[in-house]
C-alpha cells in the first residue's frame, strides 16, 4: 500500500466526523452560503474513501463482492421502489460492511446511491446520500471488526439505527442548507415531516435484516474461504 | 444523445458548465439571479425534453420546493412588515419573499440537475473520471451491467420457485419472505458468477499495467473557444454575482433590486447551451465538425 493510500485511510475517520461538524458549525454561526458550502464539503468528504480505495490496488477478485452487493442493493431499490415499507438497501450495505470490512462497506453504500441515482435522477442530494449510506457501511465494518455484531437482534438494532442516522443526516442537511432562517421551530418541523419515512425505513430494514443476519455471513464466509484468500 | 449542439461538446466543457450553473445557483437568494437561473434552466429543460417531461419534473420538485418555501416563510419573524399574527407565530412579508426566493433557488438547482441528467449521460461521466479513478469507474460500469443481470436472474429464480412450490401467499409477510429468499439466492449466485468474471479479467491482464481508455470525445477548436468564454464568464460572475448577492438583504426590509452588469454576465453564462448553437451559422465546408455530419444532401437522396 502506497503512502497516499495510508494518508487517505487515516483521513477517513477524520472526515466522517468533520463533515457533520462543519455542517452544524455553519448552521450555528448562521454563516451565509450554507447550501453551496455544505454540498462542496460533502463532495470533498468522499475523496479520501474513493482515492484510498483506488490506491489500495485490489485484485479483480476483491472488487467482485462490492460490485455484486452494490448491484443487488440498486436492483432492490428499483424492484421495491413502489413498496416503501421494504428497504433492502440499508440492510445489504450493513451486511456488506459487516462481512467485508469498513472500506468495502463504505464503497458499497456510496456506489449504490451513485448508481441508483442514475435511474432515479442525480440531484443536490447525491453526495449526501452517498456519504450517509457509506457511513452506514463503514460503521458496520467497524463494529464487525470489533466482533460486536454477531447476534441476530444486535445486527437488526444496528440496521435500524443506521436507517435513522441516514434519515437524520439528510434531514439535517435540508435544514442547514435551505431552512436555516426558520430556526429551531423550522428544524423541528422538518424532522417531524421526515419522521414517518425514517421510522418506516428503520422497520423495513429490520424486517429485511432479521432473516438474513445469520445466513448471509455464512454465504460470504464460504465465498471468502474459497476464492478470496 | 440529448438534443442540441451543447450535448455534443467535450464532457469537460459540459461538466464545467453544470458545475458553474449549480454552484452559482446554490450561492445566492438575490431575486433577479434566482429568476434568471429558474428561467434559463426551465428553458433549457423544455428545449431538451419538451413541455410534458418538463411539467413532470416540475411536479416532482414542487413538494420539496413548497416545503422549503413554507418553512422559510412561516417560521421566521425577522421581518418588519407583519402580515398575520397567531400566538407565537407571525408571518411577515419579508419572510414570504425570502421563502419564495429560497424555493426558487432550490427549484432552479433541481431543474439544472434534470438538464444534467439529460446531457451528462453515464458514459460521459465515466469518461471524465475513468482516468483519475479507473477502478471506481470500472466498478460503476460493472454495477450498471450487473443490475439487469440481477433482475433477469431474479425473474428466473422466481419462475422456478413458482413452478416447484406452486401458489404462495400474497400477504405482506409472504412477500417479504420471498424477497429475502430471492436476495439470498441472488447473492450466492452473483458471487460465484462474479469470480469467473474476475478470473477472466485477470487472465486478460487486468491490473498488469496502467489502463488506457478509448477516447470517444475529441478536443476541437470549438471546445477551446467555448471553454475560454465560459471561464471568463465564470470569473466575471464570481465577482459581480457574489458582490450583488452579498449586498442584498431581506431583513428587516427587502432591499430594492438594483440594475447590475452581473445580470448580463449571469444570463450569458447560463445561456451557454443556447449561444453555442451559433456554430450552426458557420459555413459547413470550412471544416466545421458539426457541418460535416449534419449537412447531408437531403434533396439528392430524395431524387435517387
Amino acid at each position: 500500500m502506497g503512502r497516499l493510500a495510508r494518508v487517505m485511510r487515516i483521513a477517513q475517520p477524520v472526515v466522517l466526523v468533520a463533515l457533520p461538524a462543519i455542517m452544524l458549525l455553519w448552521a450555528w454561526l448562521k454563516l451565509p452560503g450554507a447550501a453551496l458550502v455544505t454540498s462542496v464539503c460533502a463532495c470533498a468528504a468522499l475523496v479520501p474513501f474513493f482515492v484510498g480505495f483506488e490506491k489500495s490496488r485490489r485484485r479483480a477478485r476483491d472488487l467482485m463482492p462490492i460490485v455484486v452487493l452494490t448491484a443487488l442493493a440498486v436492483a432492490g431499490r428499483l424492484v421495491f421502489a413502489p413498496v416503501p415499507a421494504i428497504k433492502p438497501i440499508i440492510a445489504i450495505v450493513v451486511m456488506g460492511g459487516l462481512c467485508f470490512g469498513r472500506e468495502d462497506g463504505f464503497m458499497i453504500g456510496a456506489l449504490a446511491m451513485l448508481v441508483s441515482n442514475i435511474f432515479f435522477g442525480q440531484g443536490p442530494w447525491t453526495p449526501w446520500q452517498m456519504f450517509s449510506m457509506g457511513l452506514a457501511g463503514y460503521l458496520a465494518g467497524v463494529m464487525g471488526s470489533h466482533g460486536r455484531l454477531s447476534r441476530r437482534w444486535s445486527i437488526a438494532a444496528f440496521g435500524a439505527a443506521m436507517a435513522l442516522l441516514y434519515g437524520f443526516i439528510l434531514d439535517t442537511w435540508t435544514i442547514v442548507g435551505f431552512a436555516s432562517s426558520a430556526g429551531a421551530a423550522g428544524a423541528l418541523a422538518t424532522y417531524a415531516a421526515g419522521l414517518a419515512t425514517n421510522v418506516a425505513s428503520a422497520i423495513g430494514t429490520v424486517a429485511f435484516l432479521v432473516p438474513i443476519a445469520h445466513s448471509w455471513p455464512r454465504v460470504f464466509g464460504r465465498i471468502k474461504e474459497r476464492y478470496l484468500t | 444523445m440529448a438534443k442540441g449542439l451543447f450535448a455534443t461538446y467535450h464532457p469537460a466543457v459540459c461538466m464545467l458548465f453544470f458545475l458553474a450553473a449549480i454552484g452559482f445557483g446554490f450561492s445566492t437568494q438575490h431575486p433577479a439571479y434566482v429568476a434568471l437561473s429558474c428561467s434559463m434552466s426551465g428553458a433549457y429543460l423544455v428545449y431538451l425534453r419538451g413541455w410534458r417531461p418538463f411539467l413532470r419534473t416540475m411536479g416532482m420538485c414542487v413538494p420539496l420546493v413548497v416545503f422549503v418555501g413554507l418553512l422559510n416563510s412561516l417560521f421566521n419573524a425577522a421581518g418588519a412588515t407583519v402580515l398575520w399574527q397567531w400566538g407565537p407565530f407571525s408571518v411577515c412579508a419579508e419572510g414570504l419573499c425570502y421563502g419564495v426566493a429560497m424555493g426558487g433557488m432550490l427549484a432552479a438547482v433541481l431543474l439544472w440537475f434534470a438538464c444534467y441528467n439529460e446531457v451528462m449521460t453515464e458514459d460521459k461521466f465515466t469518461y471524465l473520471f475513468g482516468r483519475r479513478l479507473p477502478t471506481v469507474s470500472l466498478m460503476v460500469t460493472m454495477v450498471s451491467r450487473w443490475i439487469p443481470r440481477m433482475v433477469s436472474r431474479g425473474r428466473s429464480v422466481h419462475d422456478s420457485q413458482e413452478a416447484l412450490i406452486g401458489g404462495y401467499d400474497r400477504s405482506k409477510r409472504g412477500m417479504l419472505r420471498r424477497g429475502v429468499r430471492m436476495a439470498t439466492v441472488l447473492v450466492g449466485l452473483g458471487m460465484e458468477d462474479s469470480i469467473q468474471t474476475a478470473d477472466s479479467m485477470s487472465a486478460r491482464g487486468y491490473g498488469a499495467t496502467i489502463r488506457t481508455s478509448y477516447a470517444r470525445f475529441r478536443w476541437h477548436a470549438r471546445e477551446c473557444v467555448v471553454m475560454g468564454v465560459l471561464v471568463v464568464l465564470i470569473a466575471a460572475n464570481a465577482v459581480l454575482l457574489v458582490a450583488d448577492a452579498g449586498a442584498f438583504t431581506y431583513y428587516p426590509r427587502v432591499a430594492a433590486v438594483e440594475p447590475s452588469w452581473g445580470y448580463a454576465t449571469y444570463a450569458l453564462m447560463l445561456g451557454t447551451p443556447f449561444w453555442v448553437e451559433l456554430e450552426r451559422l458557420r459555413v459547413p465546408w470550412r471544416g466545421s465538425s458539426y457541418g460535416k455530419q449534419s449537412c447531408t444532401r437531403v434533396g439528392a437522396h430524395g431524387r435517387e
